[in-house]
C-alpha cells in the first residue's frame, strides 16, 4: 500500500514536469516567433520609409533632408536595398550612397542631372556617422563643400596635414582630393586602426562640368587604387563622392544614361517636328537643323554608356561636346524668339 | 479508497490543463485574427502610398514636363513632348523601363478648356488580377510651343496594386 502511494506521488511530479515543460516550450516558441516577426516588421517598416524617401525626394530637385529611421544597417547594392534579411530590388534605382548606411540619422539629397537638358534626379544618401574630409582650397572643393548638405559630418582642410585629422569614431571616413596624387599619401595615424576598406578616398581630376574620378581605399595603412571613372556635371561628381566604389558609381551612372537616352529620343522627335513646321522662321529652322545631329550624337553616346562598363571616356566627351554646342543653339533659338529646344 | 482519490486528483489536473489549452487556443486564434487584420490594413496603406508615389513620378516626368532654358515648369505638359513621349514610352525596348516606374497603371491626359478633347493615353498597363485601385486626377496646363498657347487639361492616373 505504502509502495503504491509513493508511486502516485512520483507520477504526480512527472506529470507536473511534463505539463510544465510543454507549457514553457509553447511560450518559448511563441516568444521566439514573435521576436523574429517583430525584427522583420521593424526592418520592413524601415525599408518602407526608405522607399518613400526614394519616391518623394526623387521627384523634387535640389533638396536635402535629415531622416530619422530605426537604428539599423541599410545595405545598398546595385539596384537593391536590404535591411537585415528583408531586401527589395529596384531595377532602375539611381541612389548614390555608401554600401552600408548605419545609424538612425540618414541624410538624403537630390540634384538634377542635365546634359544639357534635365533627364533625371540623382538621389544621394548617407549616414551622419560617416565623415567626409575635403582636402584643398580650390574653387572646385569650395563648390563641393557648398553643395553637400550642412547636416553631413564634413570637414574642410586646406592641405593634407595628417596631424590635423582626428578619429571621431566614425565607422567610415571618406577623403576628397582635388587633383592630388593619392597613392603616395599614407593614412593619418589617427585612422590607422580602422579596418581595411573603411577609409576611402576620391581623387577628382577636372572641373564641375566634366572630369575623371579615381577611387581609393585603405589597405595596410596606405591608399590603394580601386578604379577610375568619369563624370558629366556637378550632380554626377557629387554622386562619386557619396558612392564608395567605382562599381557602385558606374552602376548608378548606367541607369542615369538609360534614362538620358530615352529623354534624348523625345527631344530628337520634338526638334524634328519643330524643324519641319512650315510656320517657323529661317533662323529658327537653322537652330533646329543644327541641333538635330547634336541631339543624335548625345543619344547614341548615352545608349553606348548605358550598355557598357566601364564608362567610356570617348562617349562622355561626345556628350559634353554636343551639350556645349546644343546650349549655343538653344540660346540662338531664344535670341530669335523661337520655341526653345529644351 | 485512496486510489480513487488519487485518480480523481489526476483527472482534475488533466481537466485544468485541457481548459488551459482551450483558452490558450482561443487566445491564439483571436491574436492571429488581429494580426491578419493589421496586415490587411498595412497592405492597403502600402498600396495607397505606392499609388501616390507613381502619381508624383508622372507629375514630374522630364519626358513630358514643360521647360524653358532647362528650367522645368510645374504642372505643365509640353504637348510636343507629349506626342513624342507616347511613341517613345510605348516602344517595346522601353516597356520594361516604364513598367518599373509606373507598374500597373493607366495614365491619360485630356484637354478640358477651351475645348473638351479626347483623352490621350500616355501609358497603359492594366491587369484584371488586382486588389486595390486608386485614381488621381490633377489639373495641368497644356502648352503648345509652336503656337505658344496654353490650354487647361486634366491628367488622370489610375494605379492598380496586387
Amino acid at each position: 500500500m505504502k509502495n503504491k502511494k509513493a508511486f502516485e506521488i512520483q507520477f504526480n511530479w512527472i506529470f507536473v514536469l511534463i505539463a510544465g515543460a510543454a507549457i514553457l516550450t509553447i511560450f518559448a516558441l511563441v516568444i521566439f516567433k514573435q521576436k523574429s516577426l517583430s525584427e522583420s516588421s521593424t526592418n520592413s517598416i524601415a525599408l518602407r520609409s526608405i522607399e518613400s524617401v526614394v519616391a518623394g525626394t526623387s521627384v523634387s530637385t535640389d533638396v536635402s533632408s535629415l531622416i530619422t529611421v530605426p537604428d539599423l544597417s541599410i545595405e545598398v547594392d546595385c539596384g537593391k536595398i536590404s535591411i537585415g534579411k528583408i531586401s527589395k530590388q529596384y531595377p532602375r534605382l539611381v541612389l548614390f550612397s555608401p554600401l552600408s548606411i548605419k545609424g538612425n540619422k540618414i541624410i538624403a539629397q537630390t540634384l538634377s542631372f542635365s546634359a544639357p537638358y534635365k533627364s533625371s534626379n540623382l538621389l544621394f544618401m548617407t549616414s551622419q556617422q560617416i565623415k567626409y574630409i575635403l582636402i584643398g582650397d580650390s574653387p572646385l572643393i569650395k563648390s563641393i563643400n557648398k553643395s553637400l548638405p550642412s547636416e553631413i559630418n564634413k570637414e574642410n582642410f586646406s592641405s593634407y596635414d595628417q596631424s590635423k585629422i582626428r578619429n571621431s569614431n566614425n565607422y567610415k571616413v571618406r577623403f576628397v582630393f582635388d587633383n592630388v596624387d593619392v597613392s603616395p599619401l599614407g593614412l593619418p595615424p589617427s585612422l590607422l586602426k580602422m579596418p581595411d576598406g573603411d577609409v576611402t578616398a576620391l581623387k577628382i581630376t577636372g572641373n564641375s562640368d566634366k572630369g575623371a574620378v579615381d577611387f581609393y581605399e585603405n589597405k595596410a595603412g596606405s591608399f590603394v587604387s580601386k578604379g577610375t571613372s568619369y563624370y558629366i556635371g556637378k550632380a554626377a561628381l557629387i554622386g562619386a563622392i557619396y558612392a564608395d566604389t567605382a562599381e557602385h558609381y558606374e552602376c548608378n551612372m548606367k541607369n542615369v544614361f538609360v534614362r538620358h537616352g530615352i529623354v534624348t529620343d523625345i527631344y530628337f522627335s520634338r526638334t524634328t517636328v519643330l524643324n519641319n513646321d512650315g510656320s517657323m522662321s529661317l533662323e529658327c529652322k537653322q537652330a533646329y537643323s543644327n541641333s538635330l545631329p547634336l541631339i543624335s550624337n548625345i543619344e547614341s553616346a548615352s545608349k553606348n554608356l548605358a550598355g557598357t562598363s566601364p564608362l567610356s571616356q570617348t562617349d562622355i566627351g561626345r556628350i559634353t561636346g554636343a551639350s556645349e554646342s546644343l546650349s549655343i543653339q538653344n540660346k540662338e533659338a531664344q535670341k530669335f524668339s523661337c520655341p526653345m529646344i529644351y | 479508497m485512496n486510489n480513487k482519490k488519487a485518480q480523481i486528483q489526476i483527472f482534475e489536473t488533466i481537466a485544468v490543463l485541457v481548459v488551459f489549452f482551450i483558452l490558450l487556443g482561443i487566445g491564439f486564434i483571436f491574436y492571429t485574427k488581429v494580426i491578419k487584420s493589421n496586415i490587411e490594413s498595412d497592405t492597403a496603406e502600402i498600396s495607397q502610398s505606392k499609388s501616390v508615389s507613381i502619381a508624383q513620378r508622372v507629375m514630374f516626368l522630364p519626358e513630358i514636363q514643360c521647360s524653358e532654358d532647362n528650367v522645368p515648369k510645374e504642372d505643365c505638359i509640353d504637348t510636343l513632348k507629349l506626342d513624342s513621349a507616347i511613341s517613345v514610352i510605348n516602344k517595346p525596348e522601353n516597356s520594361l523601363y516604364y513598367y518599373d516606374l509606373f507598374e500597373f497603371s493607366d495614365i491619360s491626359i485630356k484637354e478640358i478648356y477651351p475645348s473638351s478633347g479626347v483623352a490621350i493615353q500616355l501609358y497603359s498597363k492594366i491587369t484584371t488580377d488586382y486588389k486595390n485601385k486608386f485614381q488621381t486626377n490633377a489639373p495641368v496646363t497644356l502648352y503648345d510651343p509652336k503656337t505658344k498657347i496654353n490650354k487647361f487639361g486634366v491628367i488622370s492616373i489610375t494605379t492598380q496594386t496586387k
